[in-house]
């Protein structure tokens, strides 16, 4: 009898219990940011879900800022053919399952025209089944801001565009020019998920052209916060003694390692991957340096895949900072700002300015009509579009990539410059 | 209310129920989720396992390493897999969900080769990783083993924190039932020990109680009693029932003992009652029996006063014609002798010189015996008159007579006939003599006359002779009565003494010095008045004060028909 009470008991606490899994559920149901939808002329409206909360929002919200500063000014003059451009941010905080509920609710009720600038790779890899799922309705991403390869390859890359170099491109890069200055002892650390496994394969792969091996590999966890310690992932490295550390992660958990290798008397070269977020990264670790004297960034190069936005010569650029200041976008409403301080540019921002860019290109080349089945043609159409970075870029049935440019940043006087000399951390 | 011993019984009882059911379905709980898990998270992590190598062999030959990591990562979510890696074909980790980085431990697992028999199946194995736990690893191979292998590391701790969880559920459910039992039982023992309880106090009273007290229970007994119709209910009620019929008995024989006891009241009234009639008639009959005695008394005194007056009467008849002769011869033999005597004297008588010296001293002395004869004779001849008065019975006729001018006469005759006797006699008079008295009523004038001059007479004595001297006074009142009429004669002189008293009636007796008093005066009186008038005549006295004669004479005497 007691058997069967206690049974039944733990089926009560399984019914009490299953309220608070619906409410999770609802909890990982963005919020809306309140689009300024009007009646006439109905908006074009690009869906994007990214982390606007957590340890990277500061991509969310810099991308973001940065396509809108480039939307807010296409909308100032009339928008595209008379209708003006939306952004409707969801946040999933870089957790794939929330990306999941976005995705499904952008389409089935929010009726996104397109998804938009998604952040991250864990993220955007479970998403891509969502757009065969919704093939028929012709959804396609553009530009999500991860270099991993799933989007890239098959099956996913007819549904997806791609702007931005891949993982591997920068890995490349980066294993290259460590390779170039003598430093072939490469570590790395990687977050432990789809966007880690990226980076460690694509350098795997780099090595592999030089005939090397890694020699050492860590990871942590997603979302690990700048608070957190990563010694253990340092003394596992620093046993291996490597000549250089490739990071695949999020700017909170690299700056962290940075902030935990220096302050162990680890003077090494730490490259990090486009997706670190660059200046969020300083913006953690320069306050540090001033702080405490020692040098957290001296040994830093990053590897981005848009120019400098210091590079004003550059048109794009100058574009890119004239209408940041002439919009001064804010962040979406669904962000959590608490605690953050929204940059002035960054390479992400700079990216979204893009991004956005070639949208609106695409748009205007709809010339007014606004089937979704004409879209994925249009862009194929593509060819040669100059977006004011010195590359022309095009697209085409077989080619959803656009970029394959990589470069690298370095710190001097706590700012990102271009990096131009390599020389300074040879062996 | 103090805590029940039943109550403490049945809880110690169930302590060790529930004890005894808590450590039973918590060790079998536990048990069974060990072996049952065990065997869950293994079959749970040989589909995850096949899973992943059903679904990579693709991946692991041709797609980035990511796209199997985010097919890692999905399960990874998956409660109780506490790891997930891939190896290639070539023996190298390409994916896999460690921090910070692969255990050695991990490292270290064998699995059999492709081409080693065994190398195509799922294999099990428990590692156990330093400092961070024990997993049970489930490995299956990919492409029967070339493409390599999936393993899946269940995390036995996850089963022992399901064990913990559950056989804590259990126990927190078997102490919620244990709560609940206790409260139940609290209520159900109290409605049980509450009547019995309340029975067991309502019986002792009972029993302790002084019969003279109701036995009926209080409210609140009644309230703990009637409750339930239980066993406890039914006895309670019989109880009461019981209760109830020797209270009933009680009650009769209470009745009965109130009935017993009036009756003992009545009857010590009644006994009262008699005994005081009797004391009652005790008294009427001293009382009459005192009558009969002083009537008796009275009958024998004046049947001895009869007696004595008859006898004195017939003793005066028959000394009266004596008497007369010794009177009449007495007188004629003192003028015989004082003939002789003259005789004698004459000149010439001679005598015989010798005798003729003592003739005439004797001849005078005889003339004086003579006298002296003659005049106790008739003194006695008086006597002898008073005394026949007795007898004579009455002489005159009952006519209306004004009692008032009698009384004052009677007065006025002895005041004066006492200063005539002698001429220093004094004494004051007081008359009040109320006018309705003077109606006349029907008397014999003479012989009242008589008695009352008797009493005055006495009273003109007395009060001249009184000790004190002087002063001395004499009363007469008279007031009209019902019917009648009271004369009162009262003197203060020295009154007259109890001894004396009592024979102041009778024939004879007297005070007076002798010579003085024949001792009939008021015989004679209290004949009159009372014989020949049927009134009363009675005297109060003090000695030393005064006496005092009330005559009472009602109106129609009989006799006077």
């Amino acid at each position: 009898m007691t058997t069967r009470s206690a049974a039944a008991a733990l089926g009560a606490i399984a019914i009490a219990l299953s309220p608070s899994f619906a409410l999770r559920a609802t909890e990982g149901t963005p919020a809306l940011a309140i689009g300024a939808a009007e009646a006439k002329p109905e908006p074009i409206v690009l869906a994007m879900s990214a982390a606007f909360s957590g340890p990277s929002r500061g991509l969310g919200i810099e991308i973001y800022r940065g396509a809108r500063a480039y939307f807010d000014d296409v909308n100032a003059h009339g928008g595209v053919a008379g209708r003006p451009i939306v952004v409707k941010a969801y946040d999933d905080g870089y957790n794939p399952a929330p990306a999941i509920y976005n995705t499904i609710q952008a389409i089935e009720q929010d009726r996104a025209f397109l998804l938009f600038s998604y952040v991250g790779t864990p993220t955007v890899t479970r998403v891509l089944p969502l757009l065969k799922r919704y093939s028929s309705r012709s959804v396609y991403l553009f530009f999500p801001f991860t270099g991993a390869q799933p989007q890239r390859e098959a099956p996913y890359d007819g549904e997806v565009f791609n702007l931005r170099a891949s993982y591997r491109d920068e890995t490349y890069a980066l294993v290259d020019r460590f390779a170039t200055i003598g430093r072939k002892r490469i570590a790395i650390l990687y977050q432990a998920d789809a966007y880690g496994r990226s980076g460690w394969d694509g350098v795997r792969r780099a090595l592999k052209a030089h005939d090397l091996t890694l020699t050492a590999e860590a990871t942590y966890e997603r979302g690990t916060p700048y608070t957190a310690h990563l010694t253990r992932q340092v003394e596992i490295l620093r046993a291996a003694k490597p000549d250089a550390i490739i990071a695949i992660g999020a700017y909170a958990a690299c700056a962290a390692f940075i902030r935990d290798a220096v302050d162990a008397g680890w003077k090494i070269p730490i490259a990090n991957v486009s997706f670190v977020g660059s200046e969020n990264m300083l913006s953690l670790l320069y306050p540090e340096e001033r702080k405490s004297g020692r040098d957290y960034t001296s040994m830093l190069v990053n590897s981005e895949v848009v120019p400098s936005y210091e590079d004003v010569s550059l048109p794009a650029v100058a574009e890119y900072r004239s209408l940041m200041q002439r919009h001064a976008p804010s962040a979406p409403d669904v962000a959590d700002l608490k605690g953050y301080t929204q940059l002035g540019y960054s390479f992400a921002g700079f990216e979204g300015f893009l991004n956005a860019k070639v949208i609106v290109e695409a748009l205007r080349r709809l010339n007014g009509d606004f089937d979704p089945k004409r879209l994925k043609g249009v862009v194929e159409s593509i060819r040669d579009f100059d977006l004011g970075i010195d590359a022309p870029i095009s697209f085409g049935p077989d080619r959803h990539q656009a970029l394959q440019y990589v470069y690298f940043a370095a710190v001097e006087r706590g700012q990102w410059v271009p990096a131009v000399d390599w020389q300074r951390w040879a062996k | 209310m103090k805590t029940s011993r039943l109550l403490t019984k049945v809880l110690i009882g169930e302590v060790i129920l529930f004890a005894a059911i808590g450590l039973a379905t918590s060790g079998i709980a536990a048990w069974t989720l060990a072996s049952k898990l065990s065997a869950e998270f293994s079959s749970k992590g040989t589909a995850i396992a096949t899973s992943i190598a059903n679904a990579s062999d693709e991946l692991i030959l041709t797609r980035d390493a990511s796209t199997i990591q985010s097919l890692v990562d999905q399960y990874r979510q998956i409660r109780g897999v506490g790891y997930v890696f891939v190896v290639d074909g070539d023996g190298t980790i390409v994916s896999h969900t460690f921090v910070p980085e692969v255990p050695p431990e991990i490292k270290a697992i064998h699995r059999t080769a492709w081409n080693e028999p065994g190398g195509d199946k799922v294999s099990q194995q428990n590692v156990r990783v330093a400092g961070g736990g024990d997993y049970i690893d489930i490995s299956a191979p990919v492409l029967a083993g070339v493409g390599g292998a999936v393993h899946v590391g269940m995390d036995r701790g996850v089963i022992t924190a399901d064990i913990r969880s559950t056989v804590l559920t259990d126990l927190l459910v078997v102490g919620a039932i244990f709560a609940g039992a206790v409260v139940v039982a609290a209520v159900v023992v109290g409605r049980i020990a509450r009547p019995l309880s309340a029975l067991r106090e309502h019986a002792q009273r009972v029993a302790q109680q002084n019969l003279d007290d109701g036995l009926e229970p209080d409210e609140a007994t009644l309230g703990a009693l009637g409750q339930g119709r239980d066993e406890i209910g039914e006895l309670s009620l019989a109880f009461l029932a019981m209760e109830r019929a020797v209270s009933r008995h009680i009650s009769r024989l209470r009745q009965l003992a109130g009935e017993l006891a009036r009756y003992n009241e009545t009857l010590e009234a009644t006994v009262a009652e008699r005994t005081r009639e009797l004391r009652d008639k005790n008294a009427a009959i001293e009382a009459a029996l005192e009558n009969l005695k002083q009537a008796q008394d009275q009958i024998v005194r004046q049947e001895k006063m009869a007696s004595l007056g008859a006898l004195t009467a017939g003793i005066a008849h028959e000394i009266k014609n004596p008497l007369n002769f010794v009177n009449n011869f007495a007188d004629l033999s003192r003028e015989l002798a004082v003939e002789l005597k003259e005789d004698l004297e004459r000149p010439g008588t001679v005598l015989d010189p010798k005798v003729a010296p003592d003739v005439p001293d004797i001849l005078d002395q005889l003339e004086l015996n003579l006298s002296k004869i003659k005049e106790h004779g008739v003194r006695a001849d008086g006597i002898v008159r008073s005394m026949l008065l007795h007898s004579r019975g009455t002489a005159g006729q009952q006519q209306p007579t004004d009692v008032n001018a009698l009384a004052r006469d009677a007065l006025n005759l002895a005041y004066h006939g006492m200063r005539a006797n002698d001429s220093s006699f004094q004494v004051a008079l007081d008359m009040d003599l109320e006018p309705a008295a003077a109606a006349p009523i029907d008397v014999v004038p003479q012989d009242l006359m008589r008695a009352l001059l008797n009493i005055t007479n006495n009273a003109c004595y007395a009060a001249y002779h009184r000790r004190a001297g002087s002063g001395g006074r004499v009363a007469l009142r008279t007031r009209a009565i019902g019917g009648g009429v009271e004369i009162r004669i009262r003197d203060n002189g020295d009154g007259i003494p109890d001894d004396v008293r009592a024979r102041i009636f009778e024939p004879f007796f007297t005070t007076k010095p002798a010579g003085q008093g024949t001792g009939l005066g008021l015989s004679i009186s209290h004949d009159i008045i009372v014989g020949i008038h049927n009134g009363r005549m009675t005297v109060e006295t003090e000695p030393g004060t005064f006496t005092e004669f009330i005559i009472v004479l009602p109106n129609r005497s009989p006799n006077a028909r």
